[in-house]
């Protein structure tokens, strides 16, 4: 399924209020020099145990 | 002391400073910390599902022998509140069932209070007396939530019993328990940053010369968007915010590279030098 902003109420509200994402980015550029937005994918080793947190307990 | 220490998401982002000065100033003061083999993230607000929450507090409480220390109020809201729902039994059960290891109970303590009980016990410590700074205390929303921790939600005091310690003075401060506005930050910015301007003005109209928190969503929502609110406004509001590990380092006489410092939006700098100058004029 493609994926459509009706489906989810988070996008569908930052396309109705265009100057949200610019605020956003404001953000980004104040805390981007001091090196403070990093994404890091491989510091968690044990993501298996994370992944069946997720899949067992999420069903309630 | 020693503690088991968890830095949570933040302390390699947005809290780099909060992370860096709460390792520098346990150091200073002879607090051991030693940090979780593998953390993940706590679990907190932006997981919708209170099982999986849980489940994620758990995994990381499940890795400490000892009690586990955070400077973040996020993580230590959500990893007390793991442990109070773990208590039920059909709770633990259940999560239980999915962890390596099983659950069986700790003791979750925030740097603030850690902090707090050492400076108590002996003040010889701090060489660089803060006598006339005003400090206003910020608590935010979690530092004190769910209730049983180390204050009272409504009315808490612990952050002045800090700042006295600190021989600094606190301000009264109406708006220091008010939300950030950081949870509503992304799809409601104008009623957010409306929230973070009033407790901005709230400091400044007692006379604050600097703010203290405990929580790195409040510190991004009062430091890093203050320069937006000043353009917004056209004012100039310049006040800066601190982590509470930073305030206590600079009575700890430490160097601002060591405490981040230099990574504060607001610069603090213009407020270190008045208190080096108060300090001579005694």
């Amino acid at each position: 399924m493609l994926y459509s902003p009706a489906v989810d109420p988070y996008l569908e509200n930052l396309m109705k209020n265009a100057d949200r994402p610019v605020q956003t980015m404001e953000m980004g550029l104040e805390l981007l020099p001091q090196g403070k937005i990093i994404v890091e994918t491989e510091r968690t080793k044990g993501t298996d145990e994370v992944k069946k947190i997720f899949a067992e307990l999420e069903k309630g | 002391m020693k503690l088991a220490y968890y830095p949570g998401c933040v302390s390699r982002s947005t809290g780099k400073e909060m992370d860096l000065s709460t390792r520098t100033v346990c150091a200073a003061l002879g607090i051991e910390l030693e940090e979780l083999p593998d953390w993940s993230c706590c679990g907190a607000t932006h997981v919708p599902n209170e099982f999986v929450s849980i489940g994620l507090a758990a995994r990381n409480i499940i890795q400490a022998d000892l009690p586990i220390m955070t400077a973040c109020s996020i993580c230590y809201s959500n990893l007390r509140n793991a442990v109070q729902r773990l208590e039920v039994p059909e709770v633990r059960s259940k999560v239980n069932a999915v962890l390596t290891k099983r659950y069986e109970g700790a003791q979750i303590r925030h740097v603030l209070d850690v902090i707090l009980e050492v400076l108590q016990k002996n003040d010889e410590r701090l060489v660089v007396p803060l006598k006339d700074l005003k400090v206003a205390p910020y608590y935010g929303c979690l530092l004190t939530r769910p209730v049983g921790g180390l204050d009272s939600p409504e009315f808490p005091t612990i952050m002045e019993k800090f700042i006295k310690t600190l021989k600094a003075e606190s301000v009264n401060f109406g708006l220091k328990t008010f939300c950030c506005g950081g949870p509503i930050f992304m799809p409601q910015e104008k009623a957010a940053a409306d929230i973070v301007y009033r407790i901005l003005k709230d400091a400044r109209k007692a006379d604050a010369e600097v703010v203290v928190t405990v929580c790195p969503l409040c510190h991004l929502m009062l430091d890093a968007r203050q320069k937006t609110l000043e353009a917004r406004h056209d004012e100039k509001i310049g006040i800066p915010v601190l982590y509470v590990t930073q305030l206590v380092g600079i009575a700890l006489g430490l160097g601002p590279e060591e405490l981040g410092l230099n990574m504060n939006s607001v610069s603090p700098m213009a407020m270190i030098e008045r208190i080096y100058e108060r300090m001579t004029e005694k």
